[in-house]
């Protein structure tokens, strides 16, 4: 007989009965869930501000704020505030020593779809959805993915990479080493910078829009369909522009360029022009055909 | 009266130019278009010339060179020089044997001749004049120096321990010395026990490494700086002044070009470089426009790069985050700051460069705003 037939059978029930109980200890390390709810007129501003986690906003058709946060550590809380219009959400240390860990919390919040954003995020990730109001998303590390949004789009990062699809209004984003990609995008105005990262745009080009494009060191891809319609200027100091587009009044190292530079100044299709500018440091600059 | 011939007039163009306007000339201007032109044209490109010379007597000496050596290239002017041929093959010869080089032939002409002897020590003088210029500069001058102070104290970005510790009082106004290497034994121990102070030392050690590095950048001294060179070099009488005694005084001022006095030739052709400049740059222009353009952007990022380095230093200091956090943060600094390197270095190679320009002032911009990030995740 094996040793462990040997074990009474009051004890194989008594641990069927233990192992859930100590598994539902162990939830709250991964399972506290606060919800906050906040009535709101006209125009909110809905300010999060989050050390560690992924922020997910989203807009909705109510008049209300929505906060689920979902916060392992019972050493720190969600913070939520309501002054007027304006809703601040935020990690609320309980305890004056906290680790680094113990500050994470994962938010999703549901807003107005006119609301603005203002948001704070060192590490984790940041998604935005549907909202059609101004925002301002600052991050470290965390990456930051912005879906079918709108309004004046203010970005910047450290080392976190930036998407937009299907984003219109005004953007500016700036990082260090992220990379940003725009796609489908119906904007007006972009302006774009990251040192060592990538940049893609591959989206409308509107009417009278500006597109600047820079970088130092990475790829900036700009991707056009045939009939699209811009001036195009493209200068990458100490490294390469390639070209696919058939620019009218194209020339090539222009005596106005810096020495040494590579240029490419000319236009695609004439009717309701958009201005395009890309410029990088020793990057290479790739003008591409969708 | 019978007219004189276009090539009769236009021998006698300079005596026109100078006013002695004769009757015959007269006549020939009356009824020849193409001689009335050129007449027209080069009387008032002398009055302009004697105007610019009325200003400024004498352009530099390496300057009528590169002049000449460019409108004979472009073969705009004949060469007058070609008078003495030895000559001529000496001055052409001239940038070597202010290099060191003697060879046989030039040192039996010089021997021979006294106007190119004087040349050839003139210009040695200027060069050795130019070249401890050059090397002069050891640290960035004291107006600079209280300027850089006032500002930052002004701003808060240093605190004035001077004012409150008399120690402190004593090493700030031996920094001099300090920044230059002298190490006395109370300075080493305020250094060590004041952490303002070792901060202070550390800043301005680095401005001055700065700002040595950027003297040793200079590419050549401009030309206001040759004039003034050559003129206290005369005024001392350390340089005689050679152009007048190169070919016997004549009578009259001596004639150049169509019979042009010197100075007025000197305008005329500032006024041709000036047309020609138009459509080609030459080196010359081009590395005093380098020079210039350097020195704005040197002075317009010297006390931003300072400002800087002093918050990065209190910024760093003071952060207080997450491990990860500001591994990301220092590791994106010094991005940054590889950035920021690289764009100087570039706008050093090519000063004129507004992209080079822009991409540097970019890379302070983007510094700026990292500190400013930093600075939130240490509040």
């Amino acid at each position: 007989m094996h040793r462990w037939m040997a074990v009474p059978e009051w004890q194989w029930k008594a641990s069927f009965l233990l192992l859930p109980a100590l598994a539902f200890t162990a939830l709250p390390a991964s399972a506290r869930r606060i919800e906050k709810q906040f009535k709101v007129d006209g125009h909110p501003m809905v300010a999060i501000h989050s050390p560690n986690g992924t922020i997910t906003v989203k807009a909705w058709t109510k008049s209300e704020v929505l906060v689920i946060a979902e916060i392992p550590s019972d050493r720190v809380d969600l913070g939520a505030v309501q002054n007027g219009d304006r809703v601040d959400i935020g990690t609320r240390l309980l305890t004056a020593n906290v680790s680094p860990a113990d500050v994470h919390a994962d938010y999703q919040i549901d807003v107005p779809e006119n609301s603005e954003l203002q948001i704070h995020n060192d590490q984790g990730a940041v998604s935005v959805a549907y909202v059609l109001g101004d925002m301002n998303i600052e991050t470290v590390a965390a990456g930051i993915d912005l879906q079918d949004v709108a309004g004046y789009l203010t970005v910047r990062t450290a080392a976190g990479s930036f998407s937009c699809l299907r984003c219109a209004g005004r953007i500016e984003a700036h990082a260090i080493s992220g990379n940003l990609s725009f796609v489908d995008t119906r904007s007006t105005q972009i302006q774009a910078s990251t040192i060592t990262g990538n940049i893609v745009f591959s989206g409308q080009f509107l009417p009278e829009g500006q597109y600047n494009l820079k970088n130092y060191s990475g790829v900036i891809d700009l991707r056009y369909l045939p009939g699209d319609s811009f001036d195009l200027s493209a200068t990458s100091l100490k490294g390469k522009v390639n070209n696919e587009a058939k620019l009218s009044r194209e020339n090539r190292s222009l005596d106005s360029a810096p020495r040494g530079a590579e240029t490419f100044f000319g236009t695609l299709n004439t009717a309701g022009r958009a201005h395009v500018e890309l410029s990088s440091f020793d990057g290479t600059i790739n003008i591409v055909k969708r | 009266m019978a007219s004189m011939e276009c090539k009769t007039f236009r021998d006698r163009l300079d005596s026109w130019i100078d006013g002695e306007k004769s009757a015959d000339a007269r006549a020939h201007l009356a009824e020849c278009s193409a001689c009335r032109s050129l007449a027209e044209d080069l009387t008032a490109i002398a009055s302009a010339a004697r105007i610019t010379a009325e200003s400024d007597p004498e352009p530099p000496a390496y300057l009528w060179n590169s002049i000449r050596a460019r409108l004979d290239d472009e073969g705009i002017i004949r060469q007058p020089r070609l008078v003495r041929p030895e000559c001529d093959a000496f001055i052409d010869q001239l940038d070597l044997w202010l290099e060191g080089a003697r060879p046989a032939e030039a040192q039996s002409h010089v021997a021979r001749c006294p106007d190119c002897q004087r040349w050839a020590e003139d210009f040695a003088a200027i060069t050795i004049a130019a070249r401890a210029t050059d090397e002069y500069e050891p640290e960035p001058p004291a107006y600079l120096w209280n300027s850089i102070r006032a500002q930052l104290e002004n701003e808060g970005i240093i605190r004035q321990p001077r004012l409150v510790r008399p120690q402190c009082d004593a090493f700030i106004d031996q920094l001099d010395l300090w920044l230059e290497g002298a190490r006395p034994a109370e300075a080493q121990s305020h250094v060590a026990a004041c952490p303002d102070c070792r901060l202070l030392a550390g800043d301005f050690a680095a401005i001055t490494i700065a700002a040595r590095a950027t003297a040793e950048h200079e590419p050549e001294p401009p030309a206001y700086l040759w004039n003034s060179i050559r003129a206290q070099l005369e005024s001392e009488g350390i340089i005689r002044q050679p152009r007048p005694s190169v070919i016997p005084a004549p009578a009259k001022p001596r004639r150049g070009w169509f019979g042009l006095p010197r100075t007025a030739m000197a305008g005329a052709f500032a006024a041709v470089l000036a047309v020609v400049g138009l459509f080609a740059r030459g080196p010359l222009t081009q590395r005093i426009n380098d020079y210039r353009w350097m020195q704005g952007t040197q002075t317009s990022t010297a006390l931003l790069t300072a400002q800087l380095n002093t918050v990065e230093h209190a910024t760093v200091a003071s952060l207080r985050s997450d491990p990860l956090v500001e591994a990301s943060l220092h590791k994106n600094l010094a991005i940054v700051d590889n950035y920021i390197a690289l764009c100087e270095k570039s706008v050093r190679e090519n000063p004129q460069s507004e992209m080079a320009r822009d991409f540097l002032y970019d890379a302070y911009q983007q510094k700026a705003d990292l500190l400013a990030q930093m600075n939130e995740q240490g509040d």
